[in-house]
């Protein structure tokens, strides 16, 4: 065994592997930062060209390409409040507030060293304890499913801003948006008006980005460019090591979550970090509660490190059961098949070496991750410095660049067009964008499972509350859940005293 | 104008939109009791109850507000152009492919945005459209839409 450790080790050390690792982190970061395109695009671009090479070296530059792009997601939602990715929307929670008060530098580093610590942390946890964990993952069925994505409904109300009504309002509409296309237990038609294209639904990524990005572009053109200006003379405010210290237990919480959340398969990075943000407010005192959303650095290290320990979790099941949980491990899966590996449960005995090879490269892209990430913390900035007059014009080419090469689609860039009106008009009516995402992710977790729930008991609900996961999940939510409305109640009463008061 | 019209005018379309929702989802077929219409009803339902609780809600805040808003119709005016504008680009993106609808965009966009330089605005318009597209599909091997493709 620790002859194959070591094996694994030097395969990874190579001058060959290294230099491919270094590339696909560099690759990595420009696909993730760039709206549209995914880190699923960026390695199977790069599959063709692992033809032949050694399985290590080529996983070293697929591994880079996977962890550049979870990461560089969040480096345009930061800057210009355009999410690269859909695991990168949590980071509009807090990212553009802190560019706008001039501390983007900070973000940035933060944002790369939380992700680099994130993603170190789940190597961690794969090497460590990757079978039992798989195991536990595997005993998921559809109720235990049904009850994460009813926790993941909790987070709405985290992530409402002022009005937690308004919040409702945007998580429906972004569930039932959801809803549309092609039933995912029988293949009814939904809201589909017999247009071909809407048979698959509305899919998240080109929604995203217009809701993000072009509603951002429109409340520019209203003349709000005060703020941009008087950040560009701040944007070298740095973090500060008292920041990370602070922050030392929120980035290990997040980064469990976000490892946990990575092994279950089908539910995200997106996911991930919207759960690790609404711990992390839950944790915080009433004091520091009223600083979520309005730059708040802590906020950027729950999102950043829970969405890079997405990374290490999703190769979980991935090596360990020859399970792919999400696009980007199913493309990763296929890799290892054209390399000659089955991955599964036989490939520790039968390729004992290459897995620990593999698990080194995923340590060095991280670390890469960590030095290519904190210069690019130093020179993006200056993106903020282009004349917004020019900077906005760009995002909508980027914008519509993006939606298309998602699927060379021009119904994507339609679809993208109208959610980015959509997004404008809600922000108008003061509805907040980020619960519409998280219901828009979360609604086919639910309602699948949920429906198979039923057709398993045969429409018995208690097969919610007698399996022992499902049950622990559902309480935990609903208390939650009293404990939001009962706040919510509290403060409308302060609210209430205070106007007698006045009066 | 006071600033709780904005509240009454969401809650109002979206009890609207709601209602007509719920209209199309009696043309989903089922004859389960947690079929294909389930969700859209449940949703729907709980959309128009949570619009309700908007109305009612601003109604009862209506008196005691003071919060008042104007519309700038200068901005409005410059929001709408820019709304043809972007659904010109994507129409002609259809049509012409990526470089001529892009040059054509950032020429119109740059100029709302209030660049008057000729040479940034034609540099610009020119040499991003044409350096994007040799990137996407020379070095990334992402196929757009050329000309008149």
């Amino acid at each position: 065994m620790s002859t194959e450790v070591i094996e694994g080790i030097l395969y990874a050390l190579v001058p060959a592997a290294i230099i491919a690792n270094l590339l696909g982190v560099a690759l990595g970061i420009v696909f993730g930062s760039l709206p549209g395109l995914t880190a699923t695009m960026g390695i199977a671009l790069l599959i063709p060209l692992t033809f032949g090479i050694d399985p290590v070296v080529a996983f070293s530059a697929l591994l880079g390409v996977y962890v550049g792009a979870v990461y560089a997601g969040s480096l345009t939602s930061i800057l210009v409040g355009t999410p690269g990715t859909a695991a990168a929307a949590a980071a509009l929670l807090e990212g553009p507030a802190l560019t706008k008060k001039g501390e983007a530098k900070k973000a940035l580093t933060m944002t790369t060293v939380a992700s680099a610590v994130g993603g170190l942390l789940s190597c961690l946890a794969l090497i460590l304890i990757a079978p039992q964990l798989a195991n536990v993952a595997l005993t998921f069925g559809p109720p235990e499913y049904f009850a994460l994505g009813l926790f993941g409904i909790s987070i709405v109300a985290g992530v409402s801003g002022d009005s937690l009504l308004k919040g409702l309002i945007a998580g429906l509409i972004g569930f039932f948006i959801a809803l549309i296309g092609m039933d995912p237990i029988t293949g009814t038609n939904r809201f589909t008006f017999e247009n071909a294209n809407l048979l698959n639904g509305i899919d998240v990524v080109p929604a995203l980005i217009g809701l993000f990005a072009i509603s951002e572009v429109l409340t520019r053109l209203e003349g709000k460019s005060e703020q941009m200006k008087a950040r560009l003379a701040e944007t070298s405010i740095g973090m500060k090591f008292t920041d990370l210290k602070k922050n030392w237990f929120n980035i290990l919480r997040s980064s469990a979550i976000g490892t946990f959340i990575g092994i279950i398969p089908a539910t995200g990075s997106g996911v991930a970090s919207f759960v690790a943000y609404n711990e992390l407010k839950r944790a915080s005192n009433e004091e520091d509660k009223k600083k979520f959303g309005k730059g708040n650095i802590d906020g950027i290290a729950a999102t950043e490190s829970a969405n890079s320990a997405v990374t290490g979790g999703a190769l979980v099941p991935l090596l360990t059961l020859g399970i792919p949980g999400d696009v980007i491990t199913a493309v990763l899966l296929g890799a290892l098949m054209i390399q000659g590996l089955t991955p599964g449960p036989t490939l520790f005995t039968t390729n004992g070496d290459i897995i620990y090879g593999i698990f080194t490269a995923l340590i060095i892209s991280n670390i890469f991750l960590l030095i290519l990430g904190l210069g690019a913390a130093k020179v993006l900035p200056k993106i903020l410095q282009i004349p917004e007059s020019i900077l906005m014009p760009t995002i909508v080419v980027f914008c519509i660049l993006g939606s298309y090469s998602i699927s060379n689609s021009t119904f994507d860039v339609l679809i993208m067009l109208v959610f980015g009106f959509l997004g404008y008009l809600l922000l108008k009516f003061g509805i907040p964008l980020a619960p519409l995402l998280l219901a828009m992710i979360l609604a086919p977790i639910i309602e699948t499972n949920f429906r198979r729930s039923m057709l398993l008991s045969q429409n018995d609900f208690s097969i919610f509350i007698t399996r022992p996961i499902s049950a622990v999940v559902i309480i935990v939510t609903l208390f939650i859940l009293g404990r939001i409305l009962w706040n919510e109640m509290k403060k409308k009463n302060l609210k209430q005293q205070s106007i007698e008061g006045e009066s | 104008m006071k600033k709780e019209v904005i509240d009454l005018g969401a809650g109002t379309l979206l009890f609207s939109l709601a209602t007509i929702g719920f209209f199309f989802t009696s043309q989903i077929d089922s004859n389960q009791p947690y079929g294909p219409s389930f969700f859209p009803k449940l949703i729907l339902t709980l959309l128009m109850i949570a619009s309700i609780i908007l109305v009612v809600n601003t109604i009862f805040k209506w008196k005691a507000s003071k919060d008042t808003f104007q519309l700038d119709k200068n901005i409005l005016l410059t929001i709408f152009i820019f709304t043809g504008v972007l659904i010109g680009y994507v129409l002609l993106f259809f049509v012409t492919g990526f470089i001529i609808s892009t040059i054509v965009f950032l020429l119109v966009a740059q100029f709302i945005f209030g660049v008057r330089k000729p040479v940034l605005l034609i540099g610009v318009s020119v040499i991003l459209p044409i350096l994007l597209y040799l990137i996407f599909t020379k070095a990334f091997n992402i196929p757009l839409p050329g000309f008149f493709e």
